[in-house]
């Protein structure tokens, strides 16, 4: 993560402690394998079960993704990458098990395709706003299903770039860094993905605005 | 997003959807930002357009946490070790 003037203060803590984990781990000292698991354990698996959708893949991602992550530490040229690092492991690891999902939404996503349709006569397009209806109740369960399914709906290039940005807290350049693709590739896949989900919501809370 | 009552606006309306991830995260031109501050007044739709996008990103970042079990912990601890010191077989 590249650290600027802007960055928050509990971000810059956990850099600083990355730098030290990712020492301590090259180092090979086994005090490190218990505070890494507990840094990037709970990330991954939220980061695999958004990914993956199911429990038992973002386990697997887990596993593969700390071990992969250890061993190939070598790799890594600078220590204070280790976030970046651990991320692009668990993505490789994302992607080859989506290949063996035969459910795996593939293809692209048009920006005529997710923005309202204006009426068949050329009129404006009806967009209800449902932006003040209450954040805990928009929270609750179907609500909470909807999103999830919304995200895991998306084609995997344009979930993954969402899931990184706007869900794991990567900047726009760090998401790119991490998935070896451009910095503008990664801003139209982010904003592509979020209106496809805001398109999936609408469906869903425009009767209730 | 196009309007039909637009004239002039349209290409706005256009250049607006384009940008608006942009807008939101701020990242985008001062020039465009007022000139899509002003667009928002101006165009009821894009104004919903925006605040609904907005709070889908807000809905979006409010992702539950997925804590791990102190036997997850303990096995992925005892695998790294192991990764670490192979047995010797």
């Amino acid at each position: 993560m590249a650290n600027s003037p802007t960055t928050p203060p509990e971000a810059h803590a956990d850099h600083l402690a990355d730098l030290a984990l990712a020492e301590a781990l090259i180092a090979g000292r086994p005090e490190a394998f218990d505070p890494f698991v507990r840094r990037f354990g709970p990330l991954i698996l939220g980061f695999g079960r958004r990914m993956c959708g199911h429990r038992d893949d973002a386990d697997e991602v887990l596993q593969e993704t700390l071990l992969k992550a250890y061993v190939s530490l070598r790799d890594l040229r600078s220590p204070a990458a280790l976030k970046s690092w651990v991320y692009r492991v668990a993505a490789n690891a994302c992607y080859r098990m989506r290949r063996d999902n035969a459910h795996e939404p593939a293809g692209d996503l048009p920006l005529d395709e997710v923005l309202p349709r204006p009426g068949d006569d050329g009129s404006s397009p009806q967009v209800a706003d449902w932006s003040d209806l209450p954040l805990d109740r928009l929270l609750q369960g179907e609500l909470r299903a909807r999103l999830d399914a919304a995200i895991l709906s998306l084609p995997r290039d344009y979930r993954i770039v969402l899931v990184l940005r706007d869900q794991e807290g990567f900047s726009t350049r760090d998401t790119a860094e991490v998935l070896g693709i451009t910095e503008s590739l990664a801003k139209v896949r982010l904003h592509r993905a979020r209106l496809a989900v805001r398109k999936s919501l609408d469906g869903y809370l425009r009767g209730a605005a | 997003m196009t309007h039909a009552h637009d004239g002039p606006g349209r290409s706005t309306c256009r250049e607006m959807a384009e940008r608006v991830s942009d807008y939101l995260d701020g990242d985008i031109a001062a020039s465009l930002r007022e000139t899509i501050d002003r667009h928002r007044g101006d165009c009821p739709p894009c104004e919903a357009f925006v605040r609904t996008l907005a709070r889908t990103v807000e809905l979006i970042r409010a992702r539950p946490q997925e804590p791990l079990s102190a036997e997850q912990v303990n096995a992925l601890t005892e695998a790294l070790r192991r990764a670490a010191h192979p047995p010797r077989s």
